[in-house]
């Protein structure tokens, strides 16, 4: 066993750094459009649009019942060859492993939410709907101002989970060589041969991120908890 | 569509051969990967709940430690770090294992230590959901902790965890093809070895999305039939907290719906 | 293992010492200053409204709060944080809750079986011969092999008796055991530890039965703010209540 050289992760520095904020930008976009794809999709299961809402019910069963590699796999191959359909030639449209990144965790963490969020809809209490009726809120107005954000509250604490997991998840990018946070430490490993450094720096790196933002998670779940209880 | 599956490889077997190959070997991973996992994940769990320092402070760092890290790069940390920080007689030995298992056995150990995180959690969920008067019942009859756990709050907590359970049976069997990044032969690498070889990748990616969604479908079902069977007689089924029970019904996989379609 | 023996603070007929003892619950004095003692074969009830520390008390007693002051002394062990004591003294003292706390993954049998099996090391069929026996004595033995969730309230709580009497505890605690039984359930309860006391039984209990009180009680002690109010035979703790707080706490129960 050679002695450990952390000098080395210092002089790569800059190269992790880029692939961090790639994971970073990664697990922002997915959220982003995880969380607004999501409440479609949750919204039109809530309806119980016909065919729509039988159709997402597929896609949400078949997405969280298969791992996410192989998610990514069926998107690398699918997404040129839609992306092909809709311009109309028929011929498949390469886009490069970034954008499909970016498309797979959107569409993917899309499935996870809208599971969230359903069933946050399902527990609003009877109640506020009847309340709105009452008002003559219209049906808009109900979702937007006084269902959703109630769900969207009671949520929060699962929302934030999910996404420190979708944080973690980002790594699998892995197999599409993409250079986020593991792929920058994979890459340098195979240039310098310093696997151990590399790969316990990083493993470090992710702890103390996923770790912080739980602990964050869990301090706003018990001052939502207190809150909610006076 | 699935034909190509029962053509002829370039080493005399059928593509469906490989397909069921790796099948096995994700169904390896993922039996013998629970069942650390499972004991692990109670003991852990445990010891996330007594008040003796001696066992919580480690448990906690079990958890926060196994559950912040990316599978992927436990993986990595198991495959590649390990045998080089262990002793060299020993990490020599360990680079000695064979192909498959050496794959196998970092495979193995990362993910049941990691699915025991996770299950950890959901024991103390369960653990924290009991009445209190049940310890104190215990209590005041002379049981020991170690009797009180091991008769009266373990298997209850372990019963009303049943349900959240099934989403960390269906977790680790699709943390399985994490294990095709350090090169075991499972059901997602032997698909896309079939896409690479057959350029019937729609062939090769719906094969393996059917038989994961049976796996899922299994996992739902035998747990299903656990929960019925464990079951306390005269108790409503059992529940945790709502804020517990939202989370736990979240990370079950989306299949109950699909059989609702069916219908 | 050296037990704590304190028999020179105690007479030979005193099986249960409190001295005041003081309990606190963050800036609450649940318990101040408490002196209390019970002879072998003396049946107490404690009475007095609802935070007057009346189920603390008993709860300390088995230790399953932990006094903060003063010193509690029971069978001739004194309760300190000695896990040893405590056991010693949690075996020869049985207890009855409000709730029942029967173990709900466990049958009737399993329940009385469980402690006398685990803890007082008896053999399994002695075990269940002795469970059998006092299930039978609370008129439930065709039920032993049912879960709790299949049993009234009544039925639990008779079955939280002989579990308790499973262990042949010196002292039996009862902690409010009628108050959450549906009313045509409490006679039940009520008749079982009737006879419990007339066997001799050295019983504790925290009650506003009063028609239990008169019956068997030796002594009726009626606390208040965490504190001893007043002790009395129940006749006359009944008719003539020297403190304006129990007259005014009896004229709240009996109507």
């Amino acid at each position: 066993m050679n002695a450990l050289d952390f000098s080395i992760v210092a002089q790569s520095w800059p190269y992790l750094w880029s692939g961090l904020l790639f994971s970073l930008s990664l697990t922002a976009a997915a959220f982003a459009i995880g969380m607004i794809l999501g409440t479609c999709l949750a919204l039109a299961q809530h309806f119980e649009i016909p065919v729509v809402a039988q159709i997402i019910r597929g896609y949400v069963a078949i997405i969280r019942s298969i791992p996410l590699i192989l998610v990514l796999f069926w998107f690398f191959f699918l997404v040129p060859i839609v992306l092909g359909h809709l311009s109309g030639n028929g011929r498949p449209i390469p886009i490069g492993a970034t954008y499909t990144a970016f498309i797979t965790f959107g569409l993917f963490e899309a499935a996870y939410y809208s599971e969230i969020i359903r069933v946050g809809l399902r527990a609003v209490n009877k109640g506020q709907f009847e309340a709105c009726q009452a008002l003559a809120l219209s049906t808009y107005d109900t979702y937007r101002h006084i269902v959703l954000p109630q769900v969207l509250r009671v949520a929060s604490p699962i929302i934030l989970s999910q996404t420190i997991i979708l944080f973690q998840d980002t790594s699998l990018v892995y197999v599409l060589s993409l250079t986020d946070l593991l792929g920058a430490a994979s890459k340098l490993a195979q240039l310098n041969g310093r696997l151990v450094e590399m790969y316990l720096v990083i493993a470090v790196a992710y702890l103390v991120i996923s770790s912080a933002t739980s602990q964050c998670v869990a301090i706003l779940r018990k001052r939502y908890a207190v809150a909610a209880a006076r | 569509m699935f034909g190509v599956l029962f053509e002829q490889t370039a080493d005399g077997q059928r593509y469906i051969d490989w397909l069921l190959s790796g099948l096995g070997w994700t169904l390896a991973l993922a039996f013998f990967g629970w069942w650390i996992a499972f004991g692990i994940g109670v003991i852990v769990g445990v010891g996330r709940t007594v008040q003796n320092r001696v066992f919580a402070i480690p448990a906690r760092l079990y958890v926060e430690i196994f559950r912040n890290i990316p599978v992927l790069v436990q993986m990595f940390l198991w495959y590649f770090v390990f045998p080089e920080v262990v002793p060299s007689a020993i990490g020599d030995a360990i680079k000695q294992i064979p192909p498959p298992w050496a794959s196998f056995f970092p495979a193995l150990l990362c993910l049941g230590l990691y699915t025991a995180s996770r299950i950890a959690e959901q024991v103390r969920a369960g653990i924290e959901a009991l009445p209190k008067g049940q310890l104190e019942a215990a209590n005041a009859l002379g049981l020991s902790s170690y009797l009180t756990y091991r008769h009266v709050i373990v298997p209850q907590a372990l019963r009303l965890i049943v349900p959240s359970l099934t989403s960390e049976v269906m977790g680790i069997y699709k943390n399985t093809s994490v294990a095709l990044t350090i090169g075991l032969m499972e059901l997602t690498a032997q698909a896309r070895q079939i896409s690479e070889a057959t350029f019937q990748t729609f062939t090769a990616f719906g094969a393996a999305t059917v038989v994961y969604l049976c796996l899922a479908l299994i996992a739902y079902q035998a747990m299903a039939l656990i929960d019925r069977a464990v079951r306390i007689p005269g108790s409503a089924p059992a529940t945790l907290p709502a804020d517990q029970d939202l989370a736990s019904e979240v990370q079950q996989g989306g299949l109950p719906h699909v059989m609702e379609a069916a219908k | 293992m050296p037990r704590a023996t304190v028999s020179n603070a105690t007479r030979p007929a005193e099986i249960v010492v409190v001295e005041n003892v003081v309990k606190r619950f963050g800036a609450f004095t649940a318990l101040n200053d408490v002196t209390l003692k019970v002879d072998k074969g003396e049946k107490i009830v404690l009475c007095g409204p609802s935070g007057s520390g009346k189920s603390t008390l008993i709860r300390c007693i088995n230790h399953i709060e932990k006094h903060d002051a003063g010193r509690i002394i029971v069978d001739g062990v004194e309760l300190t944080n000695r896990i040893a004591d405590i056991n010693s003294v949690r075996c020869e003292v049985g207890m009855v809750f409000q709730s029942f706390n029967l173990f709900p993954h466990l049958t009737v049998a399993e329940n009385c079986m469980l402690a006398p099996i685990r803890v007082r090391g008896i053999s399994q069929s002695e075990a269940r011969d002795r469970a059998l026996g006092l299930l039978r004595k609370v008129r439930i033995q065709d039920q032993a092999g049912k879960y709790p969730a299949q049993l009234s309230g009544g039925q639990q709580q008779r079955v939280a008796i002989a579990r308790a009497l499973c262990m042949q505890p010196k002292i039996m605690l009862f902690d409010e055991p009628t108050s959450a039984l549906d009313p045509e359930m409490v006679k039940e309860v009520l008749e079982t530890m009737v006879e419990l006391a007339k066997e001799g039984m050295t019983m504790v209990c925290v009650t506003h039965e009063m028609g239990f009180a008169r019956e068997v009680a030796d002594r009726v002690v009626f606390m208040d703010r965490g504190s001893i109010i007043e002790e009395a035979e129940p006749e006359t703790f009944f008719k003539a209540p020297r403190t304006e707080r129990a007259k005014a706490f009896l004229n709240q129960i009996i109507h």
